[in-house]
């Protein structure tokens, strides 16, 4: 084994393989019975810099709905949203409509 | 009772002695929750993970309060939710801990008074939540949840976890009745 160095052949992962790189994709939050509406709102507006009216609105969607689309665009941002939105302790998604 | 105020440098709290010490327990708590190994023996620690930000775990914690905290990415793609959380979890989890940090940093253990500007206020909200998120998990709270009865052995959680509760909606209420955020 030592000494080979070969490159090990790398698996195709990319989501656009299996995904029209066209389409945008979205960021869903999703209704959870722990998340304070108030600090939900607050995160929206902190993270997306919404107006208190937008985020809302939204919050009330993920509550009385069970989920709510906060943003759309290139897959990595959406990656990037999900991501901050784990660190401030909401459940969110990405997927392609 | 814990005090919650505003001024204009942020935020300023006031904790009791024993306050100070049971919140600070909890957020060691977490600390310790998210700092340890992915609960998976099929891999083992890689001193360059917390370098790089990314490791080799694809799979959800078992720990149901822990999978609460360490989301998947993707509801609807298993392969895609594993390469997410090869690529994020390790740093999701440095992050937690060092929000928890920063909160154990502000926080003495003696109580007294804490002083926040807005980053900080940002930490102490995100770790309150994350506390709230274990808690809550493991006690299996639902939106339309009574009051356990005082025998019922979650009521000492569910104590706890209203005074959390109560502490974050304070904190979120002094930080978004200031005007910079309309």
């Amino acid at each position: 084994m030592a000494g080979t160095l070969a490159p090990e052949r790398i698996e195709e992962t990319e989501h656009g393989a299996r995904h029209d790189p066209d389409r945008p994709w979205i960021t869903i939050v999703w209704n959870d019975p722990i998340n304070l509406m108030s600090y939900v709102v607050y995160v929206f507006q902190d993270l997306f810099g919404y107006t208190r009216d937008k985020a809302t609105a939204l919050m009330l969607d993920v509550h009385y709905k069970g989920k709510a689309v906060v943003s759309s665009g290139r897959h990595e941002q959406m990656e990037h949203d999900v991501s901050r939105l784990h660190a401030a302790g909401l459940w969110a998604t990405l997927q392609q409509p | 009772m814990e005090w919650v105020g505003r001024r204009k440098a942020g935020i300023v709290m006031r904790f009791d002695p024993a306050d100070a010490q049971v919140l600070r327990g909890l957020v060691t708590g977490v600390r310790e929750l998210v700092g340890g190994r992915p609960d998976d023996a099929a891999h083992p620690a890689d001193p360059l993970e917390e370098l790089v930000g990314t490791g080799t775990n694809t799979q959800a914690p078992r720990d149901p309060a822990l999978a609460r905290l360490l989301p998947d990415g993707y509801a609807d793609d298993e392969e895609a939710a594993a390469e997410f959380r090869r690529l994020t979890e390790t740093s999701l989890r440095q992050h937690k801990s060092e929000t928890a940090q920063r909160v154990l940093d502000s926080l003495p253990e003696q109580g007294g008074k804490v002083c926040l500007d807005e980053d900080a206020t940002r930490a102490w909200m995100s770790a309150l939540n994350d506390i709230r998120l274990v808690i809550g998990t493991r006690l299996d709270v639902t939106e339309e949840m009574d009051t356990p009865e005082p025998s019922d052995p979650r009521a000492p959680g569910y104590e706890l976890y209203r005074w959390l509760t109560l502490l974050q909606e304070l904190l979120v209420e002094a930080t978004v009745g200031g005007s910079h955020f309309d």
